[in-house]
């Protein structure tokens, strides 16, 4: 395999204050009606993937739109579309917040 | 003059009306398929005019052509290795980035695409504007907007497919990546053009480009061919490169190169209006997903399904049985007694009575599920129990199969289809048999009736259902932890905007699973039937008829007896025999030949034999311990049944634990077995199934019987 660590970035997703002060985060860390942008994605393999195909592409503007009442997964607003995550999933997309 | 003949497929993210335009296309000229290997449908179709005749196949609904799951590999590989004329690829138009996210990956395979801009009204009735003209020059590749649901812009597409097939012109798609990603694909084309025989059937760009994504499948395409000793430098150097400038995965930047192509396109041609409004979908939500009436309306819909399938179901279900019982009783009085004629009534007749009989269920069923899925509530509904299913290596989509196995495994197993993740499906099916089926209670009130105090009746009744759901529960936990390790489906899934369901669709569904359950289920059921007859009527003991046919005669011709008591004795007569009769066949030397193996369990033969017979249909170990006493008419006369079994000294209320335990959880009757083994496509998946929930009846039921002895019951 020629894929291996050299390819898979090394951010762990840990929070850490980013050049411009703004802070970064885990998108589970926001809470329901706040809206954020996405940074990047850490893992690999088919939720990475996925996550992708959905469009949560470095960049993308997103709101927490709803929680499942049982408190996972969650509801995220994007493009023109509506989606769901689990937290665990949603614990690899690193974001920062746009709501102030 | 000969048609001309197209082939063309259908493609698109699920949700984009897929189902609809091919339904519209093909009407009632389709069947539905297996790919071959796998049990992911294949809907094929024809459209026919005075000029062409196409063939339209439907390929799965994906968001994506990577390489994870088996319905982007079949999409990809269709097109690639099929080579149709033509590829739709149906788009939402109201949500028209993501949707272009799959046609941008249609037009790396570099095979001629037709968009089809769905909900087109959708998109004029809010008030949406798209320049589908520009899009279309921006894009390379023609465009259509059209309505699924309304019928509207089908002429157009139509003319579009034949036009484009007619002029053999090739798409000249303008996609275009950064500028360091397209210089990394060129290279490593240029590479890759070396290789005649790849060049010759992939394109090239392609392969490079899934080659930097690190596609599983095109890296093990490529690795072994000789081209790759120099291509896997150019690859590596590449990704460092692109790694270097962008600091995230080469996957990401493929994906967000894509999503910046096309939000340049979309910037220049689309406008949305700002709203300030709710959308009615997000007024929908704020009350289905509320924190608190969410759940409970959930719970009444599931309810409603329940009723729908069951109850509503029953109706029908207790005419077929009625008219097959009818036509067996006319079977028997017109056709000499026969063992032949018995094997007709009791073998052919009720064979077919018992395939038939589900019908109205899976019909009834597939209403439901149509209307769930279709209106966009089923992923809500997901969505709402996931947290708890997931606990137990589940997904949302599993809860509603499993409640449906609490009526009948048969079309709980088919709900299955609603789960697109193969592993998540087979464990769901395989876990679904533990829930108790509705065919079991007469057991249960035979005999907890049989050989508990009333006050304890409700309890044990209880207990057995909540036993059944705490081992489906574990079961799929270890399943998923042990058998299909790290096989889940991720949760990331679209929650739909709701729409209106038609009709055509609706029934289309139903109809097509009818159809299928009739075709694929029907024909083996019915054959299983024959063999359980066969089972327990062959070899016929010749001694037995002969003295019964002796006392019969004897009866009959008696001068003392009163014709009430002729009948009385002819009946007790009648019953004596079938009882010898069942000690003789197969299933009664099968009963004796297992007693050594379930006496730990506290069962002796008769036990034996009726739950072989249960395989048939649970409800038969009622009859069967019936006919073993020699009772006639047993299902009326529970009564008689459970003093008999009551004053049975093998038996005794710790045996009977064990033997409820046993009839919980053991192998479903031959139609589930059947229907399971058509949805899980592969015979290893049947025998697995049989021997995991036999092992795992046979065990509880040990424990019971043996943990109970040990207490001191």
């Amino acid at each position: 395999m020629i894929y291996s660590s050299t390819i898979m970035s090394e951010h762990q997703g840990t929070a850490k204050i980013s050049e411009n002060g703004s802070r970064e985060l885990r998108l589970s860390e926001l809470r329901t009606g706040e809206s954020g942008r996405i940074l990047r994605l850490v893992g690999s393999g088919e939720v990475h993937r996925r996550l992708l195909d959905m469009g949560l592409v470095t960049g993308t503007e997103f709101k927490v739109a709803t929680v499942a009442p049982l408190g996972d997964p969650i509801g995220l607003k994007l493009r023109s579309f509506s989606m769901s995550l689990r937290k665990e999933e949603a614990s690899k997309i690193i974001v920062e917040r746009t709501n102030g | 003059m000969a048609k001309i003949e197209l082939t063309v497929a259908i493609a698109g993210n699920p949700n984009s009306g897929k189902t609809s335009l091919f339904n519209i296309l093909a009407g009632a000229h389709q069947h539905v398929g297996n790919w071959p290997g796998v049990t992911v449908e294949k809907k094929e179709g024809f459209y026919e005019n005075d000029q062409y005749k196409i063939k339209l196949v439907d390929l799965p609904g994906t968001y994506s052509l990577s390489a994870y799951s088996q319905e982007e590999l079949i999409t990809r590989n269709f097109i690639l290795r099929e080579r149709p004329d033509l590829v739709i690829d149906v788009l939402d138009a109201t949500n028209i980035e993501r949707h272009l996210y799959f046609a941008v990956q249609l037009m790396e395979l570099a095979c001629p695409v037709v968009l089809a801009l769905n909900m087109w009204d959708e998109v004029e009735a809010s008030g949406i504007k798209i320049d589908h003209a520009l899009l279309s020059s921006l894009l390379g590749v023609p465009i259509v907007p059209i309505s699924a649901v309304k019928e509207q812009g089908i002429e157009q597409l139509l003319g579009t497919i034949t036009g484009f097939a007619s002029s053999a012109r090739v798409s000249s798609n303008k996609l275009e990546y950064q500028a360091d990603l397209s210089e990394e694909i060129d290279n490593l084309a240029l590479i890759l053009a070396e290789d005649q025989v790849l060049a010759k059937s992939y394109p090239l760009k392609w392969l490079a480009l899934k080659l930097i994504e690190q596609d599983q499948e095109v890296y093990q395409l490529v690795h072994e061919r000789a081209v790759w000793l120099r291509g896997r430098a150019v690859l590596e150097k590449a990704i460092k490169h692109l790694q270097g400038h962008f600091d995230r995965s080469p996957e990401s930047i493929v994906s967000e190169s894509r999503y910046a192509f096309i939000n340049g396109a979309v910037k220049e041609t689309v406008q949305v209006p700002l709203r300030k409004e709710r959308t009615l979908t997000e007024i929908i939500d704020s009350i289905l997903l509320n924190q608190i009436v969410g759940l409970p309306i959930f719970l009444f819909l599931l309810w409603l399904v329940f009723q729908a399938t069951f109850r509503l179901g029953k109706i029908p279900m207790d005419w077929i049985e009625q008219f097959f019982v009818t036509l067996g009783n006319l079977a028997v009085r017109y056709l000499p007694d026969s063992t032949l004629t018995s094997l007709l009534r009791d073998g052919v007749i009720a064979g077919v009575g018992g395939v038939l009989v589900f019908v109205p269920a899976i019909l009834l069923l597939f209403f439901a599920i149509s209307i769930l899925e279709d209106s966009g509530y089923m992923a809500r509904a997901a969505f709402l129990v996931d947290r708890i299913m997931h606990r137990f290596g589940l997904h949302g989509r599993s809860f509603i199969p499993m409640v449906l196995g609490f009526g009948c495994s048969v079309p709980a197993f088919m709900a299955c289809r609603t789960l697109k993740n193969e592993a998540d499906r087979l464990t769901t099916m395989l876990v679904i048999p533990f829930l108790s089926c509705s065919a079991k209670i007469p057991v249960y009130v035979l005999l907890i009736g049989a050989f508990f105090p009333v006050h304890m009746q409700g309890n044990i009744m209880f207990g057995l259902y909540m036993l059944g759901v705490v081992i489906a529960l574990i079961a799929s936990a270890l399943l998923k932890r042990f058998l299909f390790k790290g096989l889940s489906e991720p949760f990331v899934m679209e929650l739909p905007p709701y729409r209106l369901p038609t009709a055509r669709n609706i029934l289309l569904h139903m109809w097509e699973r009818a159809a299928m359950y009739i075709r694929k289920a029907g024909t083996f059921i019915l054959v299983a039937s024959v063999i359980v007859w066969v089972c327990s009527n062959l070899p016929s003991d010749r001694l037995a008829a002969h003295e019964h046919k002796e006392k019969v005669l004897q009866i009959n011709s008696s001068a003392t007896l009163s014709s009430a008591d002729k009948e009385a004795q002819l009946l007790v007569l009648n019953s004596d025999y079938s009882s010898r009769q069942l000690a003789f066949s197969i299933s009664g030397r099968a009963g004796h030949l297992i007693e050594p193996l379930i006496r730990p369990l506290g069962f002796d033969w008769k036990m034996g034999i009726a739950l072989i017979s249960g395989v048939a249909a649970k409800e038969i170990i009622v009859s069967t311990l019936g006919t073993i006493y020699s009772l006639e008419n047993s299902e009326k006369n529970v009564g008689d049944l459970q003093r008999a079994l009551r004053n049975d000294p093998a038996y005794n209320p710790l045996a009977i634990l064990a033997l409820l335990v046993f009839t919980l959880l053991y192998v479903p009757c031959i139609a589930a077995s059947t229907v399971f083994h058509k949805e899980a496509g592969h015979w290893k998946w049947t025998v697995f199934y049989i021997i995991f929930s036999t092992a795992t009846a046979y065990f509880m039921a040990l424990i019971v019987y043996q943990g109970g002895k040990l207490l001191g019951y």
